[in-house]
């Protein structure tokens, strides 16, 4: 795979919140390595980075063998922030040998054969169950939703200026039977330890 | 370099400068080896620590965490030896960096070429190592680490002073060992060097070298030498035998012997009889231009030039000369006749290395030569006087009775007998005169009776002219009356000579002559006889004089004298079993004393010393 550097004509886009993103800007995306993070111009947009770390995080956390599937699946719970990016980002990728597929849940039921589940902002009154319901099972849960880690959400993305960055609960996720890469916690801006015990 | 010094000297440096090589050679060779292997240590230590970097900073490449890659670079504080180092990421930007001092700050390099994961490039003490940094298999960026080869040259240097230590100490053992090897390789040669040195300076043959008790070379050597010594100890002692002997042959040969090197013809030895033949002692002579010294005359009175000597001639141009005859002039004037050989000594290539001259005294020989001749013409002399002597008898008689007759004549006149008488008495004289010379020189065959007395008269009438022309006063004392059995003519030549001797010392002086006769008897034998002496009060005779003479051709009268006179005397008194003595005072006179048994042997020969005296 080759390095390729963005589209030196997209403008930049940023905006906590934004997910209006220009057709060509999207169709270039296609193009970006997901590893190749810019920090200068061009720059890639919340999303495309965001999409990234999704399909990153897969590669920095252990599932127990239960969790073996033939396809390593994210699900999007919920309404899609990304806008199909993920599903560029991931097409073609493999992580431990199998197919990176995304697929979308509308309820946490649904969220069986997942490995990880994207719980989008739009589900944040619905946390509580969602969450309950999803740590009965071994799945790395993220979302951008604010004080999400503070929920039992295992990883949560938070903007620091207008680079992405991510809060880790080590508990939930070991709760969970997952084990975290400390090349993982060791960018993550905060790794919570719940003093609450596990099951 | 090496040339002059001494075999253990050399020992001690060649060990010295093997055991430097070797360790030189060994000391680089480790170094090499060493700087090789440390090199790649250090390559490969850069090259880990890059690794490990690259991997710790995977993550925060992946998540974008600069901040998290500061930190893991940080940790390569701990490496001294690493200066800087900086994360790229895949599009070449800086990503995170470190570095010791801020001048070794990396901020600019390219990624690895495609299809490498490191290289690294050497500039000066400086190693720049760049390795891509990979997820999986999709490359992230790179990483580049300024090492420092510094601690190469440290290294380096630090094995150079070991390597200096070690040197040092290993020539200090070196020279330790060598002084054991010099003990047992040099120390016997040195020996034997010394021995040598001592044998030529000495010409001491007797002694000899230690043997070391090895069997290596160099005893063989010492062997060897010992038993070079003893050989030239045995021909050296030979030699000196043979030269003994040749010296004492030399010194008492009864020739004179001369001997010259050649070329220079230098007069190198010179024989005792040579030296009493010539009346001197050794010339120093460098060269055959000084022999003029060694002044020689031809027989015909020429002196000789230089390269006419005989010697000259041998050394110059290897001539033999046999038996040719000059005459020497002695320092005190005196000449006398040698008989000269000379020849050449030649070496085994016939070159001349010496020349020898034998000579001997031949003066006498000349002189015997005269006296011959001169007795011969006595002879015939003496001979000539007898056969006039009587010749003349016979006219003689006749007158002698014709004078006879005329004096028997009574009618003389008295002046006329007178006359006659004289005539007679003269007439008388004449006939004494004959019969006298007759009886001298007759060959008297057998032992006739004598009256010693009566024949000392004649002596002494026969020498009355010679008497009358001194201030000698002549004194006889006859004791004797026995007669004696003699040869007469003989002892009257013996008398002649005694007395005619007597006249000689008193020449010119007054003098006394004293002739006595008495009965005596030979003190040795006890045999009677009767002893003549003649006693003069002339110069007298020194003592060498004394010694020599009764030798023949002996004479201090130059040429008036042949030198035989007592000599003749002496045999005709052996003849008569007599003995004849003399004793004499320089200033007082001379004594002979000769005793003549009464009975001489019944011998019948003729005697052959029928001549002169004087």
């Amino acid at each position: 795979m080759k390095i390729s550097h963005p589209h030196p004509g997209a403008s930049p886009i940023s905006g906590q919140r934004a997910f209006a993103l220009a057709l060509g800007t999207g169709l270039l995306a296609l193009l970006l390595l997901p590893l190749t993070i810019d920090a200068q111009n061009p720059r890639p947009t919340e999303y495309q980075v965001k999409a990234a770390y999704l399909f990153n995080f897969g590669k920095f956390v252990k599932w127990p063998p239960s969790a073996s599937a033939s396809s390593f699946v994210i699900c999007l719970l919920g309404s899609d922030p990304f806008q199909g990016i993920l599903d560029k980002t991931v097409a073609g990728e493999q992580i431990d040998n199998k197919p990176v597929t995304v697929r979308r849940i509308n309820s946490a039921a649904d969220a069986a054969g997942c490995r990880i589940v994207f719980v989008s902002e739009s589900e944040e009154g619905r946390m509580g169950s969602i969450l309950a319901a999803l740590n009965r099972s071994p799945v790395l849960t993220v979302s951008d939703a604010s004080g999400f880690v503070d929920h039992e959400g295992m990883i949560q993305f938070v903007m620091d200026g207008d680079r992405v960055r991510f809060q880790v609960n080590l508990s939930a996720a070991q709760r969970a039977g997952l084990t975290m890469s400390s090349e993982l916690l060791k960018v993550a801006t905060e790794v919570k330890r719940q003093e609450k015990s596990g099951d | 370099m090496l040339k002059n010094l001494t075999i253990s000297r050399k020992l001690t440096w060649l060990n010295a400068l093997v055991s430097a090589a070797a360790l030189m050679l060994a000391c680089m060779a480790f170094l090499a080896y060493d700087q090789v292997t440390y090199k790649q240590t250090l390559f490969h230590n850069l090259s880990s620590e890059a690794q490990v970097v690259g991997f710790n900073s995977i993550s925060a490449l992946v998540f974008n965490d600069p901040d998290s890659a500061t930190t893991t670079l940080s940790a390569l504080r701990a490496s001294p030896s690493i200066l800087a180092a900086t994360i790229f990421t895949g599009n070449g930007r800086v990503f995170a960096t470190y570095a010791q001092n801020q001048k070794y700050q990396i901020t600019e390099e390219s990624p690895p070429a495609a299809g490498q994961t490191e290289t690294y490039v050497v500039t000066g003490n400086q190693v720049l190592l760049t390795r891509s940094i990979a997820f999986g298999r999709k490359p992230m960026g790179f990483i580049v680490i300024r090492g420092s080869l510094q601690e190469l040259d440290d290294r380096l240097w630090q094995y150079l002073q070991i390597a200096a230590g070690v040197l040092i100490f290993s020539l200090g053992a070196a020279l330790i060992l060598s002084s054991f090897v010099r003990r047992a390789v040099a120390e016997p040669i040195v020996r034997l060097a010394q021995t040598a040195r001592i044998v030529s300076r000495d010409k001491n043959y007797a002694i000899r070298v230690e043997p070391t008790g090895n069997r290596d070379e160099t005893a063989v050597l010492i062997e060897a030498f010992n038993d070079m010594l003893a050989q030239i100890h045995v021909r050296d002692a030979a030699l000196g035998i043979e030269r003994a002997r040749l010296k004492v042959i030399i010194e008492n040969a009864p020739a004179g012997i001369v001997l010259a090197s050649a070329p220079s013809g230098e007069i190198i030895l010179m024989n005792r009889r040579a030296e009493e033949i010539l009346g001197h002692p050794m010339y120093p002579a460098a060269d055959i231009g000084s022999y003029a010294q060694y002044h020689t005359l031809h027989a015909d009175g020429r002196t000789l030039q230089t390269n006419e000597h005989p010697l000259a001639r041998a050394v110059m141009q290897g001539e033999v000369i046999r038996s040719e005859e000059y005459r020497y002039v002695r320092p005190d004037g005196k000449e006398t006749w040698i008989r000269s050989s000379a020849a050449p000594i030649l070496d085994k290539q016939n070159n001349i290395v010496a020349g020898v001259l034998v000579f001997s005294d031949i003066d006498e020989q000349k002189q015997a030569q005269e006296a011959l001749l001169r007795s011969e013409k006595l002879a015939a002399a003496g001979r000539l006087a007898a056969s006039i002597s009587h010749e003349i008898n016979n006219p003689l008689e006749s007158i002698t009775n014709l004078l006879y007759l005329a004096l028997s004549d009574a009618r003389l006149a008295a002046d006329t007998r007178e006359y006659l008488n004289q005539a007679e008495q003269e007439l008388a004289r004449v006939s004494q005169i004959t019969t006298q010379t007759l009886r001298f020189y007759r060959q008297t065959t057998n032992p006739t009776s004598a009256d010693i007395g009566s024949l000392l008269d004649s002596v002494l009438r026969l020498l009355r002219g010679r008497v009358a022309n001194t201030e000698v006063k002549v004194v006889t004392e006859y004791r004797a009356t026995r007669p004696l059995h003699c040869f007469e003519g003989e002892l009257r030549q013996v008398f002649t000579n005694l007395i005619g001797n007597a006249l000689d010392a008193m020449t010119g002086h007054p003098g006394r002559l004293v002739v006595r006769t008495s009965e005596s008897h030979n003190w040795a034998t006890g045999e009677a006889g009767i002893r003549v002496t003649v006693a003069d009060s002339g110069s007298g005779i020194n003592r060498d004089t004394l010694q020599r003479i009764f030798e023949p051709f002996y004479t201090t009268k130059g040429l008036r004298g042949t030198g035989l006179g007592l000599w003749v005397s002496k045999e005709i008194i052996a003849k008569h079993r007599g003995t004849m003595r003399v004793k004499s005072t320089v200033g007082t006179g001379t004594t002979f004393s000769v005793f003549l048994p009464f009975q001489v042997a019944d011998e019948r020969r003729n005697n052959a010393a029928g001549s002169a005296s004087a």
